[in-house]
């Protein structure tokens, strides 16, 4: 699938359910949000390519990657940046249950008349099992001298003071855990423009943690 | 109220509390002071439930139940509350559902109705105003982008929407400039009644120059060295901890 944004432009693009390909193109001073929301189902890969053709351009790409048991996704987004003055903003968030695996590359390149460029990316990830497995890692490669660039990864589990702090303003441990996994997910569904999108989002999230925890105990 | 007989507490092998005694009593308050490392956070905790990595011994009553057998959430049921020191943030949550989910359980267990999301939208406003905390705080993910100051706030926030019976508050006064604390003070000190209690546990007189506790206690090298009432925290005020060692 190719997209390309003309100037000025502003689209919100969804990565089909079934994963796949993708190659954005991005015009000057055009802006693009990206959601690549993966919730269960059957192993799959998705593939995100964004180039920064015009000037001042803007892209926020938001992963949410959920696998169960037995299932891999699999992201791998490459920005290429080629103008001058654009931003590049990448979040994805994973939440693994036992027996959930996942991967996540992001690399940036930043070619050099890519000067002025701001560059964001964060991956950060919830095991929710000993056995849920998370890898990954990101690429910069930069041939411009004055860029922004900043990145992150993590993996770890829901944090015991996180949960305590809950439990303490009368929630059970369940619901607490609950609470808060649904809450990190909310950071990028809340990015979906589209109220009854987002509802939907919320709804089969909260449905399908509520099926992990209590398989859990 | 309350009644704490020969508390132990240690964690990785290194003891913290070392036998303590407390008694709180219905509409009491009670400051606990000490430096870091006392014991004063760990106390608190305990009180309110935190198990993970402790090794506890002795006994916890609360209105004649085994404290200590009970889960965090049903000692906040039962009327427990502890305003944290370093509060935690979670994005993505709004302070009004985050504080009226935890209402609501709290209602449910004293059988009392949950409250009309307007009756909530009413009192939340209200108190948030009350404490001088932005009405679009409430929007907000629980304490994101707070201030130090604005995340103690919501601390009392939450414990005058929730209405516990026994508030611990841990270092409240830590981070509050001289106007919040103020305010903070005149929250508390408004909630105060015959029924409910407080525990203030702090390192400085400061806060007790507003608000006037029934007694004070000096805590060691997790023991209590001292009790007293309130003049005990001008002691300490004016000769430090040094002379209690």
């Amino acid at each position: 699938m190719d997209i390309f944004l003309k100037e000025n432009e502003h689209r919100d693009c969804f990565m089909p359910d079934g994963g796949g390909g993708c190659n954005v193109y991005l015009g000057r001073n055009s802006s693009l949000r990206f959601f690549t929301f993966n919730l269960g189902g059957k192993s799959l890969k998705n593939e995100l390519n964004v180039v920064f053709k015009g000037k001042g351009a803007r892209a926020e790409l938001y992963g949410l990657y959920l696998p169960q048991d037995g299932q891999v996704i699999e992201n791998e987004t490459l920005l290429r940046h080629q103008a001058p003055s654009c931003e590049s903003f990448q979040r994805y968030y994973g939440i693994l249950p036992m027996g959930g695996k996942a991967v996540f590359n992001g690399k940036i390149l930043i070619e050099r008349k890519a000067q002025k460029t701001k560059a964001y990316l964060e991956s950060k990830n919830i095991l929710l099992s000993p056995d849920a497995q998370m890898l990954g890692r990101p690429f910069l490669e930069i041939f411009a001298d004055d860029v922004q660039c900043t990145h992150g990864f993590s993996s770890s589990q829901i944090e015991e003071d996180e949960i305590f702090y809950l439990r303490s303003r009368g929630h059970n441990l369940e619901s607490a855990k609950r609470i808060l996994l649904l809450s990190f997910a909310q950071r990028n569904i809340d990015k979906v423009a589209d109220e009854e999108t987002k509802n939907i989002l919320c709804e089969r999230i909260s449905r399908f943690l509520s099926e992990k925890l209590e398989a859990k105990n | 109220m309350l009644t704490i007989k020969n508390l132990q507490v240690s964690t990785e092998g290194k003891e913290i509390l070392k036998g303590v005694d407390l008694e709180i009593k219905a509409g009491q308050t009670h400051a606990i002071m000490g430096q870091n490392g006392s014991g004063k956070t760990t106390l608190a905790k305990i009180i309110a439930g935190q198990q993970e990595g402790f090794l506890v011994q002795g006994r916890i009553s609360f209105l004649g139940k085994n404290l200590l057998q009970m889960e965090p959430e049903e000692r906040a049921k039962a009327g427990i509350f502890m305003a944290f020191q370093s509060p935690i943030e979670i994005p993505g949550l709004a302070l009004a559902s985050f504080l009226t989910s935890s209402l609501n359980e709290i209602s449910k267990s004293r059988g009392e109705r949950p409250l009309d999301p307007m009756d909530f939208s009413d009192l939340a406003k209200e108190e948030a105003a009350f404490l001088g905390l932005k009405q679009e705080f409430l929007a907000r993910g629980v304490n994101e982008g707070f201030s130090g100051g604005e995340r103690k706030k919501n601390e009392i926030f939450q414990m005058r929407v929730l209405r516990p019976l026994l508030s611990i508050l841990d270092e409240i006064d830590s981070g509050l400039d001289v106007d919040s604390l103020k305010k903070v003070a005149q929250a508390i000190n408004e909630s105060r009644t015959r029924e409910n209690s407080f525990l203030i546990i702090t390192h400085y007189q400061r806060i007790l120059n507003y608000i006037k506790p029934d007694f004070v206690h000096v805590m060691v090298g997790g023991r209590i060295a001292r009790s007293g009432g309130a003049e005990l925290a001008l002691e300490i005020e004016e000769k430090g901890y040094g002379h209690l060692s």
